[in-house]
């Protein structure tokens, strides 16, 4: 029976349970690299997590058997009051962890456009920080780039010099990454990113593959892609780049990235204009898109409800069956790439599925980085451009 | 005088000797200590675990060890409905380091916690099983050390703490689907 009137522990059982699991919580998150329960705002390293939570832990236990040490050994609360009190201030921790890092994560600049060529002088200039992690001749892009919410989940930045200028092409809108000191017609690569990034998002990896020769045209998917719609996108833009003169339009290749990366699969299996593919974390199944708490692991609570409501993401994913068409790219390599902690397509899974499907696709796991992070890695920036640059 | 009474003087003959020991089972010996840290080990674990079958696998843990904690609480209440045996400071001179409880001593119920949890965990995750089954020894013998149990008390505990999560995890097959319901309204909810 319950009775917790009588117990003059109660509430201070409460509150030490709560401040307990607070810390546990602290610590599991720093042990499993669970951003949406890390009080520290998941960009600081673990050992600051794993202190946090020693620390609430410790102050608990310590707090409530120096303060209560006399009133523990008299009867006090029952087993079921203690279950039910435990509970209680599990639930409410986990809550209030949930909130807090939710509110400590939220990503505080906005990202803005740019234009062409107008490094320092848009809406993204770059401060002296920036000029000095990305260089002076950093790009407004590469700036609004390295500012965005994923570059803040502890991304490093790449020095790239590139300029870039928005286009239009069909029902698509993107921006096209040029190389600098461009002698005549050279490769070009059409890059595809998620619906939830824009073309900016991606520009630290569009600018190193700019400053390696290569033409990028980067397109966002759009907030709300639809099928078959979506298919006309890698099409178009690959007409727009051969319609450029600064591209060699026997030198085209796809880059993507999360449902991005779904979408050149299937389209560079129907397009043989295109000679070479990398996926940057495809989901490649609907299982990919029910994560459960590793989705925790890419970002906080609140963003992770946002992004469970898109239901879009489902439809098209399913309908462009991208396992089912990696085999038809009929020898042209293809290059898949998962970061090592992926809370959404664990590593392996997405080994096994793609040899299942029957392609012969060249993976590689990138260690310390996420599926969100993935496309902004300055590793997997120079592993794309120098496989690019072997292969087209 | 039985082994019980024997080994019982051997351990509560040890209270009052040194003042650090003394603290360190009255720490142990409490409802709260090692219960909230048995419980402290489960939220860990379901929250822990990289792959998603291996939460899930340690989830399974947590909640048996829930649905083992609440068997073993009604075999304990049922025995004692059916008898009642004296606790050690009723009987006999003893050290005691605790309050003077006034159920039955025989089983313990705090042993039988400890173990129910303990076995539950163990018999998915060797390594938290351990570290619980550990705790869960401690407690016991901390039990017996501040003069509010028998040996036999905490050892018919501790089996009735086991057997209960054993019968959940291995037998009770019809609470399976209970679990894999909550653990998958849990994974909807990004919680699991």
């Amino acid at each position: 029976m319950l009775n917790f009137g009588t117990g003059a522990l109660a509430p201070s059982y409460f509150l030490f349970a709560f401040l307990a699991v607070l810390g546990t919580l602290q610590l599991v998150a720093a042990r499993h690299k669970l951003i949406g329960l890390s009080l520290i705002g998941g960009r600081r390293g673990a050992i600051w997590g794993y202190l946090l939570g020693a620390a609430l832990l410790g102050g608990a236990f310590g707090w409530f058997f120096t303060t209560r040490w006399e009133d523990i050994f008299r009867p006090g609360l029952a087993g079921s009051e203690l279950f039910v009190l435990f509970a209680l201030a599990s639930v409410g921790a986990v809550g209030f962890t949930l909130l807090l890092a939710s509110l400590l994560y939220r990503p505080s600049v906005e990202l803005k456009p740019c234009h062409a060529h107008a490094a320092g002088a848009s809406t993204a200039r770059a401060t002296a920080f920036e000029r000095r992690a990305l260089g002076t001749t950093a790009s407004a892009c590469e700036v609004a780039s390295a500012r965005s919410p994923i570059a803040k989940a502890g991304v490093r930045l790449v020095p790239a010099a590139s300029a870039c200028e928005e286009v239009s092409f069909g029902q698509g809108q993107g921006m096209l990454y040029l190389p600098q000191d461009q002698r005549g017609p050279g490769p070009a690569i059409c890059a595809v990113f998620s619906p939830e990034s824009g073309p900016y998002a991606l520009g630290l990896l569009a600018g190193a593959l700019a400053r390696e020769g290569f033409v990028v045209l980067a397109i966002g998917l759009g907030g709300q892609p639809r099928y078959p719609e979506v298919l006309a996108l890698l099409p178009a833009a690959q007409a727009l780049l051969a319609r450029r003169e600064e591209v060699d339009e026997d030198r085209l290749g796809v880059l993507g990235f999360d449902l991005g990366a779904d979408l050149a699969l299937r389209a560079a299996s129907s397009d043989e204009r295109v000679k070479a593919v990398v996926a940057l974390a495809p989901l490649l199944q609907e299982a990919s898109l029910r994560p459960g708490l590793s989705l925790l692991r890419e970002m906080p609570y609140g963003q992770a409800i946002r992004w469970a409501r898109h239901r879009a993401r489902g439809e098209v994913l399913r309908e462009l069956n991208p396992l089912g068409y990696t085999s038809k790219l009929a020898g042209r390599p293809l290059l898949v790439i998962y970061g090592q902690d992926d809370g959404l397509v664990p590593p392996e899974r997405a080994r096994r599925a793609l040899a299942e499907s029957g392609a012969s696709a060249e993976v590689r796991v990138v260690p310390g980085e996420r599926h969100l992070t993935l496309a902004h890695s300055p590793e997997v920036a120079h592993m794309v451009a120098r496989w690019f640059k072997e292969r087209i | 005088m039985s082994l019980d009474l024997q080994l019982f003087r051997l351990i509560n003959g040890l209270a009052g000797q040194s003042p650090l020991l003394d603290a360190g089972m009255r720490l142990l010996v409490n409802e709260y200590f090692v219960p909230t840290t048995l419980s402290l080990v489960l939220v860990a674990l379901w929250f822990g675990g990289w792959r998603a079958d291996e939460r899930e696998i340690n989830q399974r843990a947590v909640l048996q060890a829930i649905l083992s904690l609440a068997l073993a609480n009604g075999l304990v209440k049922f025995c004692n409905l059916i008898y009642f045996r004296p606790r050690p400071f009723a009987a006999h001179p003893v050290n005691l380091l605790f309050y003077r409880p006034s159920d039955s001593s025989l089983p313990s119920n705090p042993a039988a916690v400890g173990f129910a949890l303990a076995t539950a965990v163990w018999l998915h995750n060797r390594r938290a099983g351990a570290i619980m089954y550990v705790l869960a020894a401690l407690f016991a013998l901390a039990r017996i050390y501040c003069g509010v149990h028998y040996p036999l008390d905490v050892v018919a505990g501790g089996l009735i703490g086991a057997l209960s999560a054993y019968l959940v995890v291995r037998k009770l097959g019809f609470l399976d689907p209970l679990i894999t319901l909550a653990i998958r309204v849990g994974q909807r909810l990004y919680l699991a």
